[in-house]
Formats: structure tokens, sequence, C-alpha cells
């Protein structure tokens, strides 16, 4: 059946599986492009740990072994999509011999629930204040507002954190300094381990909205004044229809479209973890895994955390592609 | 429109007070549970965070991070020996004692007895001929374990607390690989009844890890871990050692400002600040207190020997006599932590004896600062001083350098090479990665480079000699021959091989390795920094004190195997101190005291009679040792018949006591026997 | 249809914005600081130990001294001078880039848009943070020219994207049309037609570009990964917080740096707000413009 949306769909599909196998290339060849090698990172542990290895050379070698290091890059290449296909993920290197999944799994819940809800959040309060300042006339106010979080969001991030554990977690003690949940609480579904997560997660959401917001803001407020213009708003209010019924309506639900792809598009990024953010409020998320493998040269969970990014990435920018058609019917499937 | 902004306006404010009070609820339920953890009877450091934090096999590379990285050297893990840096003597520990043959082809290892692992079973040389085996069978997949391979050729369990150890090649220095010289040995006992028939790569020894330790883990997660003392730790009994804290918890913190942020307000026990910031947090905490020693990695420059002019003696040394190491002190934090150094060593006294005065003076580049010397050593060569101020060697090289570092900021490379620019050297700061800047020394592809002595002998100089052998030379990472004294040189390091530091022939043997180490100068020794920590007060005190004071191997540095020592040490400021043996009952006291006065009667009647010994006098004398021995024997009785009533701490105390006085007693009648 | 408005037209239009003058006044102050105020300064003000460490300020040392006893006022002005050159070139750079991609991309379609398009992808879709740590480790000499390059390859695929769609939207004017039927070769047609109408859209793309490499330097200097032995404004906040400014309470050594980022950027943002409000026609006709 020769639809215009089923070639549409397929088109958009094989679109993905390109741009996918290119990113997973490039996953592959970045971390061992980089200079330092992993095992050499593992001998100074050990070396450091305690005066000196004698016979390093042959743990060594073992190792290379195990990991496959020793084949030229081409077979490692194939090796690692042959080990893709059938969902491997391959063993640590710098916590062998636990598969990457098990440090993938334990860290992916925290970096999607804090970011999944900070960017939501943000999102929500970004358009709510975007509404606000394109849609009334008070020059000041709109000024004001705009200033503010247009300031907040651009200063630099980790600053930003440092100063607001200082104040709000040492000096004055409202909230925990970090972790992603009080020590003496066991992870389990209890009330007691979900308030703690939430209370643990205040803090880092809070430095992560500041910044947020105003990137949302300012595309919101583009869109409605945009929209002012237009001569359906004029027609609607010649009818006779309220101020506010024709903002909500009309003006919003007309800019709120783009908003929601770019909403699912940052949403398919917080796979990455935001990493500062984890660093400074000790979050178990997937940022300080990286970090950390990326110390390590750990190849196998490099590759892992940014084939779980791009995927995620793309995944959501495929559905979009797929969806937005159906919900503005001004685009049509067709290209052109 | 004013009504919608009142109205948005209100919704906000609301919003944010939802927020506020929904925050004030929930700390409400965290503190609730929070008094699981008695602040007073906690200590809290910080660490880093584990990936995997369930994986207590030490021997394997996750196992070694989480060893590394939460105290599992001094609270789960002991080992056969420890070394106590100051005076320098080994301290047994699961060990008592070892023993050399003659001809060094083989060691006796003596156990101690009464140890047991955490789950009851007893320790003894089974688990030790285990560890052996395992670890030469699985070489070279565990960690060490191809040490154990070169080394050792045989294990023999002689009796239950005795193990022969036969070596493949003879060697002196075996007892070393057993001992915790700072942070931890290299081979440990693990227990024969858990990893028996398991696969040592695999396994995990979780939950319910198997230790010897004084703690065990109730909690150990990616950031947090929480051990709890064991009221049944074989120490309590045989060493007599309480560890004092109830819980430790090493919890990862984040970044090194909230470390700093979190000592201040009293919320860690110990930790690591800058120096300039702990004399700020001072004065608005008092609690705190810095504790340091010596640094055993002290800084150099490290040297590409390989590459033109810098392959030339005199090029290195006018480089060694242009550093003013009291600036690189200052910038580096200032001259009460920093101290410039003239050698490789670290500033112990076992080492530092080994540091001659004599040859210092006349290898006196690495003594003084004298830039216009350095000047004058490279116009003898024939240099000169091109338009921009820089030498030129004879053959058109500029001497321009590129300085190879990884710490980032780096206030030490930015003192050097302006010193170096004085005297017409010119440096280019490269900032590598740790990582690359490990990659780029081994391979040797650098011209100069920051480095530290890394493994620089702590307990003999020859550990630092032995790693310039040239049998250690390959083709792929170079260390440079010292030409033209390599012969000599390796022939004096396996001479000293085969002796002891003690040797007088060792002494001069040492002279001569350090003046070729440094007249060779591949490593040009800039300064040491204390390597301290900060600790706060406000909850444990009676931290021991560094560096002199004796029986100083027990260190704060909660990331030493010797944590645990400074554990027993401390007191807190709140409760009262955990003793081992608790108060003894009135009447026991009474009968006690009135026995070891009776026995005190007996030994004066003794020694009265030993004035005047005949053969008579010694059937008295043998009435009167059985007399004591009955004493003694009612005494062991009356403590046996409390034991039901009274938990096992007090019958500790009472067998200590007991013990205590009947030790009194033989040595009074080993003094009896012993012709005056 | 060229523009029908003359230069002095534009310039009345831009004042006009409450937004561009506030950035202008925002952003022009830190140019001028960063590049007239190195010819005030001597070199020797930022030697090791010139002064005692850490001062607060005083007449001599307006804003104090480092850690390491050099002079604050004199390290802000040369790292606010680097920072803005690295912004400028990796701005510069990256919309060059971004535009002849996306320019090809959109004027040319079909196949070579869908490659085009499909390499644009790839590089949006790296996690950004990722690429950049991974790429400074691999890069073992991040000199300046190397980390321009570097954050330059972070900005040109969002130029290419949205030049592109520009391009597109012009192509199908009728303008283009008539200039075609009237004989003008291709070559002409772009240089003539279409790059005029994209110039202000250029500039904002060029703004946007040079914000996010600033902020990217800055990212990575704060963490330590700035380019060896220069001092940018990343890497002052990065020494402020190691030796703990913040618990030292040396206000006078994290705060500058910080002000004069949010200046930068505040301006560059409010610069492209009011640009933004001029040219683009749906805006223009709320705003009045």
């Amino acid at each position: 059946m020769e639809s215009p949306i089923l070639r549409y769909i397929i088109k958009r599909f094989i679109n993905f599986i390109i741009v996918a196998f290119g990113a997973i290339t490039i996953n592959f060849a970045l971390p061992r492009l980089m200079p330092g090698d992993p095992l050499a990172a593992m001998l100074m542990e050990m070396e450091t740990l305690s005066e000196g290895v004698e016979g390093g050379k042959e743990i060594i070698e073992y190792y290379v072994k195990e990991f496959g290091l020793d084949k030229d890059i081409f077979t490692q290449y194939v090796c690692y999509l042959k080990q893709l296909l059938s969902g491997d993920l391959g063993p640590s290197i710098m916590a062998y011999p636990t598969p990457v999944q098990d440090l993938l799994a334990k860290v992916i819940p925290w970096s999607i629930g804090l970011l999944l809800t900070t960017t939501i959040l943000s999102w929500i309060i970004g358009n709510v204040l975007g509404v606000f300042v394109g849609w009334s006339k008070k020059r000041r106010l709109n000024g004001i507002i705009t200033v503010v979080s247009l300031g907040f969001s651009v200063i630099p991030y980790y600053i930003l954190a440092l100063i607001l554990v200082f104040l709000f977690a040492y000096e004055i003690r409202i909230f925990p300094s970090g972790g992603g949940y009080a020590i003496n609480i066991n992870p389990s579904l209890t009330l007691e381990f979900i308030a703690s997560v939430l209370y643990h997660s205040l803090l880092p959401a809070l430095s992560i909205l500041l910044v947020a917001v105003g990137g949302w803001l300012i595309s919101m407020r583009s869109l409605i004044v945009s929209i002012l213009g237009e001569d359906y708003l004029l027609f609607a209010e010649a009818k006779g229809l309220k101020k506010n019924v024709i903002m909500m309506r009309y003006a919003f639900r007309n800019a709120l479209l783009p908003q929601v792809t770019g909403l699912a598009l940052s949403l398919g990024g917080i796979v990455s973890g935001a990493l500062l953010t984890e660093q400074i409020f000790a979050y178990p998320g997937v940022g300080t895994l990286f970090f950390d493998a990326f110390r390590y040269r750990d190849y196998n969970v490099m590759q892992a955390v940014l084939l779980f990014a791009t995927l995620g990435t793309l995944g959501a920018a495929f559905i979009i592609d797929i969806l937005y058609p159906l919900v503005d019917p001004r685009i049509c499937y067709e290209e052109g | 429109m004013s009504s919608k902004s009142l109205k948005f306006s209100l919704t906000i404010t609301a919003a944010m007070a939802l927020i506020l009070l929904c925050s004030e609820m929930l700390s409400m339920v965290n503190n609730v549970s929070a008094q699981v953890y008695p602040r007073e009877e906690t200590i809290i450091v910080p660490y880093r965070r584990v990936s995997d934090p369930t994986f207590y096999n030490f021997y394997m590379p996750a196992g070694a991070w989480v060893l590394a990285s939460r105290g599992g050297r001094a609270l789960l893990q002991e080992y056969f020996f420890s070394y106590d840096i100051v005076t320098g003597k080994l301290i047994p520990e699961l060990a008592t004692g070892y023993e050399y043959e003659r001809d060094f082809s083989a060691m006796k290892l003596y156990l101690r007895r009464g140890v047991t692992w955490n789950d009851g079973v007893p320790f003894t040389s089974k688990d030790v001929v285990f560890t052996f085996n395992l670890l030469k069978e699985w070489a070279p997949k565990l960690c060490y374990s191809t040490l154990v391979k070169k080394w050792v050729k045989e294990v023999v369990a002689l009796d239950d607390y005795t193990v022969l150890i036969k070596f493949t090649k003879p060697t002196a220095r075996f007892h070393w690989l057993l001992t915790a010289i700072i942070c931890a040995a290299k081979i440990y006992p693990i227990p024969e009844h858990v990893f028996k028939g398991k696969d040592p790569t695999k396994f995990r020894n979780w939950p319910n890890p198997v230790f010897t330790g004084p703690y065990r883990v109730i909690k150990s997660d990616a950031d947090v871990a929480v051990f709890e003392r064991r009221d049944d730790w074989w120490g309590i009994k045989v060493l007599g050692l309480m560890p004092q804290p109830k819980y430790v918890i090493y919890k990862n913190i984040g970044t090194a400002e909230k470390v700093a942020m979190a000592l201040e307000k009293n919320e860690l026990d110990l930790g690591d600040m800058d120096y300039s910031v702990y004399l700020a947090a001072r004065e608005k905490n008092p609690y705190l207190k810095m504790w340091g020693i010596p640094t055993p990695c002290n800084w150099l420059v490290d040297v590409n020997v390989l590459k033109y002019p810098l392959n030339i003696p005199e090029v290195r040394y006018a480089i060694s006599y242009a550093i003013n190491r009291t600036k690189v002190a200052e910038v580096m934090g200032g001259l009460e932590v920093v101290t410039p150094v003239s050698t490789c060593f670290p500033l112990y006294p076992s080492v530092q004896k080994f540091v001659f005065s004599d040859v210092l003076s006349k290898c006196d580049w690495v003594l003084r600062y004298d830039p216009d010397r350095s000047i004058k050593l490279l116009e003898d060569l024939g240099f000169k001083r091109g338009p921009d101020g820089i030498f030129v060697t004879p053959n058109g090289t500029r001497l321009s350098f590129e300085y190879l570092t990884y710490s980032e900021p780096d206030p030490m490379a930015l003192a050097i090479r302006d010193d170096l620019k004085k005297i017409g050297i010119e440096i280019t700061i490269h900032r590598v990665d740790k990582a690359v800047w490990e990659d780029l020394m081994r391979k040797g592809q650098y011209e100069l480079a920051f480095n530290y002595a890394s493994s620089p002998g702590i307990v003999s100089p020859y550990d630092w000699y032995k790693k310039f052998h040239s049998e250690l030379y390959s083709p792929e990472t170079p260390y440079y021959k010292m030409n033209p004294w390599q012969e000599e040189y390796d022939k004096l390091v396996d001479r000293l091989a085969t002796m002891r530091d003690t040797d007088p022939e060792a002494a001069g043997i040492y002279k001569r390795l350090l003046e070729i180490r440094l007249r060779f100068l591949r490593k040009i020794p800039v300064a040491a920094r204390f390597e301290f920590i900060i600790i706060n007060e406000k909850y444990w005190t009676n931290w021991p004190a560094p560096m002199g004071y004796p029986g100083a191997y027990a260190t704060p540095q909660w990331w030493w195997h010797k944590f645990i020592y400074a554990l027993c040490h401390i007191r807190s400021k709140v409760k009262a101190p955990t003793l081992p043996p608790k108060e003894i009952p009135e009447e026991i006291k009474k009968s006690i005291e009135e026995l070891s006065a009776k026995i005190d009667k007996v030994s004066e009647e003794l020694s009265a009679k030993i004035a005047k010994v005949t053969p008579a006098g010694y059937e008295e004398l043998k009435a009167t040792v059985a007399k004591l021995k009955s004493s003694t024997e009612e005494l062991s009785e009356k403590v046996e018949s409390f034991s039901a009533a009274i938990d096992r701490a007090n019958m500790l105390g009472y067998a200590g006591v007991g013990i205590g006085i009947i030790a009194i007693v033989i040595a009074i009648i080993a003094i009896a026997r012993k012709p005056s | 249809m060229k523009s029908d408005k003359s230069r002095t037209q534009h310039l009345k239009m831009l004042l006009r914005s409450k937004s561009f003058v506030a950035g202008i006044c925002m952003f022009v102050p830190m140019l001028l600081l960063g590049f007239l105020g190195p010819l005030f300064i001597s070199p020797d003000r930022i030697k090791i130990l010139a002064y005692p460490k850490e001062l607060p300020p005083s007449l001599e040392n307006p804003l104090g001294t480092d850690i390491i006893g050099r002079d604050i006022l004199a390290q802000l002005i040369l790292s606010l001078r680097l920072s803005l050159l690295l912004g400028i070139f990796a701005g510069g750079i990256g919309i060059a880039i971004g535009t002849i991609i996306g320019f090809i991309a959109g004027y040319k379609g079909g196949l070579i848009d869908d490659a085009l398009r499909n390499i644009t992808d790839i590089f949006l879709v790296i996690p950004t943070w990722c690429f950049v740590v991974v790429i400074s480790a691999y890069i073992a000499r991040l000199t300046v020219p190397m980390l321009a390059l570097l954050l330059a390859s972070l900005s040109w695929p969002g130029t290419a994207r949205r030049i592109r769609s520009q391009v597109m939207s012009l192509r199908e004017r009728p303008f283009i049309d008539l200039a075609r039927i009237s004989g003008e070769r291709d070559t002409e047609i772009i240089f003539k037609e279409i790059l005029p109408n994209l110039l202000p859209y250029l500039g904002m793309c060029f703004a946007g570009a040079m914000t996010g490499a600033m902020m990217a330097e800055v990212g990575l200097g704060i963490i330590g990964l700035g380019p060896e032995e220069s001092c940018t404004l990343g890497i002052m906040i990065h020494w402020a917080t190691y030796y703990g400014a913040i618990v030292k309470g040396l206000w006078w050594w994290l705060l500058p740096p910080i002000i004069c980022i949010i200046f930068v950027f505040l301006g560059l943002n409010l610069i492209n707000i009011g640009l933004d409000e001029i040219y683009n026609p749906r805006l223009r006709k709320v705003t009045g413009l």
C-alpha cells in the first residue's frame, strides 16, 4: 500500500538508521583515538596503591587479550558491532569483571529521574512565564523578568551550583548537601525512601531549573509575540471573544507546538546526564559514570554511555518527526 | 490585566511556599530516621565514589577499587605485618614473626593464634596456603599474583600456625610483600572456607563479606559505605585494642570545595583542604586541626636524557642550579607545608640516614640556588645567548623545551618557567590529562616533565635504586642507561640484594649509588609537601600526634591501613571511652584482691627463701610453687564460675587480670629458677 | 529586491529597539575593556609573587591579589581579551562552516541536501559535553587555536540548520525567479540577491555562536580543561574556586570574572533579541519597528 504516510515513515526510519550508524561509529572511534590506554591507568592505580608492581607486564598482557585490545581497530569494530547486536555491552575495564549493563542500570534511573522532572518543570515554568511576558503590555515588568531569567541562564553552572550549596546546604540548612538519598535508608519502595529521594533532589533540581528556565522563556516569548500579529487573532477579537480565551485557545496552543518539539528533543538528551550537577551534588548519575570511565579510559563504559545518549536523542527526534505532521495539519507528509 | 497578574504572582508565591513546606516535611522525615547513626558514635570521612559497590573480592580490579575507596584496608582487611615509618620497626598483626633460612631460600612465617574470621571460623595456616596457591594458580588474572608466581616455589603448612614459604630464587626481602608499609600490603590472606571452589575472578564475597577486621559492612552503595564495629573481633581479646567509633561512614561529598565546606560545618571528622583555605577556615571554626607527615613522594623535574642538548649533564646541572626551590615552596603552599629537597628520598629518618651530606656537597646543584653558576655552566659549554636572551647551542639549537604536567592549576610549573627564563632557557607548559601524562612518561615522549617519586623506597633506599638496574630496561620503555656508570651501578645493586642495610658494607655502597644518581640527574628533585589532612575535633579528640611521637604508626589518614590504630587511639568528646574490659563486680574485685595479696605474701616468703636456698629448701620451694599454682587455679576457677552470669566482655577483663597475675607469678618463678 | 532602506535608516531602526540598545550597552564596554585595557597595564603585574598573596582591594591593586601574588585586575583584563578573541574566532569559524554547508544544502536540494542534513544530524546528536571532554584529551596540545576550532565544531550544525531553512524559504520567492529569468548567473544570484537578505540573520547566528563558544570555553575552564598556559575567564574562576575563594570569602577574586561573563553573555543575548525584533518580519509588525 503506497500511502504517503508509509513512505514518509520509511524514509524517516532509513534516515534514523543512517544517522544512528554514523553516531555509533563515532562513539566507537572517539574513545580509542584518545591518548592513554586503559591498562596503563590500571597499572598506575596498582602502583600508587602499594608501592610498585613487579610482573605488571604479564597482568597487562592478560587483560589486553581479555578485552580484545590486541587486535587491530577494524577487528575490534566488527566485534563491537556483533556484540551490540546480541545485546552485550561487554565487561567494564575499570571495574572488571562487572559487566557494563550492571553499572549503567544502577545509574540511569537517577539521571532520568532528576533530569526528567527538572526538564519538564523548567519547560512548564518557562512557557508560563514566556506567555505572560509576551502577552502583557507592561514593558518594565517584562524587561525585569526577561533580564533576570536570562541573567541566571548565563551564570556558569558550576559557580551557581556551588553558591547554592554554600548558601542553602551549609549556611542556612534547608537542604541536604548531596547524595541521592539519606545514608541510613536503603533503596526500597517505601515511603521513607521516596521522600528521602525527593528531598535530596530539590537542590540539584533548583540549580538546573534556574539555569534552564531562561531559554524556554525567550523562545516562548518570541513565538507569542510573532503570533500576536496574526490575522486570526484579530478576527477572534472582532468576534467578541474575551482576551483570556483568545490567549489560551489560540495563541498558546499555536505557540505550544514548536515548544513541544524542543521539549522532546531535550528529553532525548537526558540520558547523557548532567555531569557538573552530579559532581557537585554527589548525585549517582550517568555523568559521573562517564567521567570515571573517561579518567580510567574505560572504552566499554564510555561507548555504552554515548550509545544510550545518542539513541535517546535520535529516538526522540524520530518520534517527533513521525508525530508532528499528525498534530500540525499544515505540514504534510510529502517533502518540499 | 492587573487582576490577572495579581493572580499570577499569587500563584507563584503559593507554589514556592508549598515547595518549602514540602521540603520541611521531608527533612523531618529524614531526621526521624537519622537517629540510627548517632553522631557522637560515628566517624564520617570523605572518599571517592565507586561504580560497583558490592564487589568485595579485593584481588580483582573492581574489588581493588572498592578496597582503595572506602577504608577496606583499615576496617576490613588485615595484613600479616604493618610498618612504623618513624621508628622503622615492623608491627606484627596477623603474623607474629618471620624467620629466613640461612641461605634465604625459604622463610618461615609464624601466624598469630586467636585470630578469627568474622563468621567465627578461626584463621589458620590453611588460609595462607590456600591464598598463595590460589594466586599462583590464577596468575596473572589476579592483582599481584605475578609476584607470587615469580618468587614462591611452594608453600607448606608446618602446623596450624606456621607456614614455610620456599622461594624460586634466594631473597632477603620477601617479607616486605606481606607488610603494609604505607597504605596496604601486596599479599594478604583470604578465607579458604569462603573462596574454595569458587572462581576468584568472578566471586564477589557479597553479601556479608568475610574478613578478619574489626568492622563489618552494613551498607555499601556507590556514594556511601557504612561500617559497624564488631564486638566479637579477635583483636579486642588478643591485642587489647578497642576501636572507639561504633560506626564509620565513608561518604562521597562531591568536589574539593564541598569537602572544605563540610569540614568547616562539622559534618566531617577528617578531610582535605588546601593549606590557605585551612588557615581561613580555622578562624571561623576552632575545632579544626592539621595533621601531617612528609609525603613519601617528592616532586621532581624529569628530564629526557636522550634529547640534545639535555643529554649533556652540565645542562641538567644548570637547570638544577636555576630552580629557586624556596620560591616553589612558597607558591605551592608556603614554607610551613612545603620543604625544598635535594634527593628523591622522602624525609623519613629510616631513609634519610642514607643521604650523606658529603655526597650532597660534592653534587651541590641539588642543594643551592645559584643562577649565575647556571649561566656560567652554559657559557662554558659554548652556548651563546641569542637576541631574545635564550641560549643557542653551537649547532643552532635553541634551548626551548616543553614542560609536561597534568595538574591544573600548577603554580610550580609557572614558577619554574620564570626561573629558567632568567637564565636563558625557555619552556612552554604543556598540560595534559593525567592518563595522557602517564602514557607519555612511560613512552619517554617528553622533554621536561613534572614527576613525583613513586614508590621511592620508604623502607630502604634499595627499593628505589633497584628500579634503575639495567635488567628493567626494555626497548619500548627506555630507562636511559646511565652512561658511563651503568655497569658499576648494576654490580653494586646486585651486591645489595644479598645483604641487609645494617651491614657495614652497605653504607659505602649506598654512598656510591647516591653519587651516581646525583651525577646522572635524570630526575631533578625540587620539593616535598607535607601530606596533611585536616581533623575536626568537635566530636572526637586525642588523635595521634604526627612524626616524632613514639608509636606514631597510628595515622589518621583514612585510606591507609594504619587508620585502625588511630581509631583505637581517639576518644569521644561526648561519650565515655569504650574500654575492652568492663567493670568487674565488687565481690570479684575483692576476691581478686585477697588472692593477689595472698600471692604477694607468698612471693615475699619465696624471695626470702631464695636468699637461703638449699637442697632442703628446694623441696620447700616446690611446695610453695604448688601453693601458688593452686591459688592461681582457684582464681581462674572463680573467673570461670562467673562467665556464665556475666557477658564475655567481663570475662575478658577477668581473664586479662588473671593472666596478668599469672604472668607476674611465672616471672617470679622464673627468677627463682635462675642462679642468682 | 534589494533592501529598500539606506544605512542611516537601518541604524535608526536598530536604535529604536530597547533590547538592542541594552545589549550594546552591556557588551561594548566589555569589548573596550578587553581590547584597549591591555595597553594600560604593565606585564610585571602578573608575575608570580609580584605582590603579597591574597591581598584585599587597595589603591595599588584595585581588585587585590590572588593566591600566588598576581594582580587580579591585570589578570581580568588579559583573560577578558583572550576569552573574547576565542569567542570571536570560534563563532566566526563556526558560522562560516555552517553557512557554507547550510547554503549548499538549502540551495541545491535533493540528494546533496539529504546527505548534508544527515551529517549535520550526526553531529547534533552526540552529547556536547561528552564530545568536548573526550576531544580535549585527544588533542594532546590544547592551544588557543585548537580550542577555537574545537568550539567552532560545536556551533556549526545549529547555524547550518537555520541557514538551510532560511535559504530554502528564500529560494522560492518570486524575486529569485525574476533574477533567474533576467539572466543572472547562479553566483550573481547568491551574492547579490540572497546574501544581503541573510545578513541580519547571519548577525544573529554569529551572536549565538559566539555566546555558545564562550560558554563552552568558560565551562571547560572552570573544570580545569582550559587552554594551556594562558589565562581565560574560565581558568580564572577555576583558580578561585580551587583555592577556596567561596569558603574564604574572597569575593574580589571570584565575582569580577563572573560579572564580566554575565555582561558579555547577557549583552550578546539582548543584541540577539533586538535583531530578532527588528528583522523578523512577523515580530516587526507587532513591535512596530
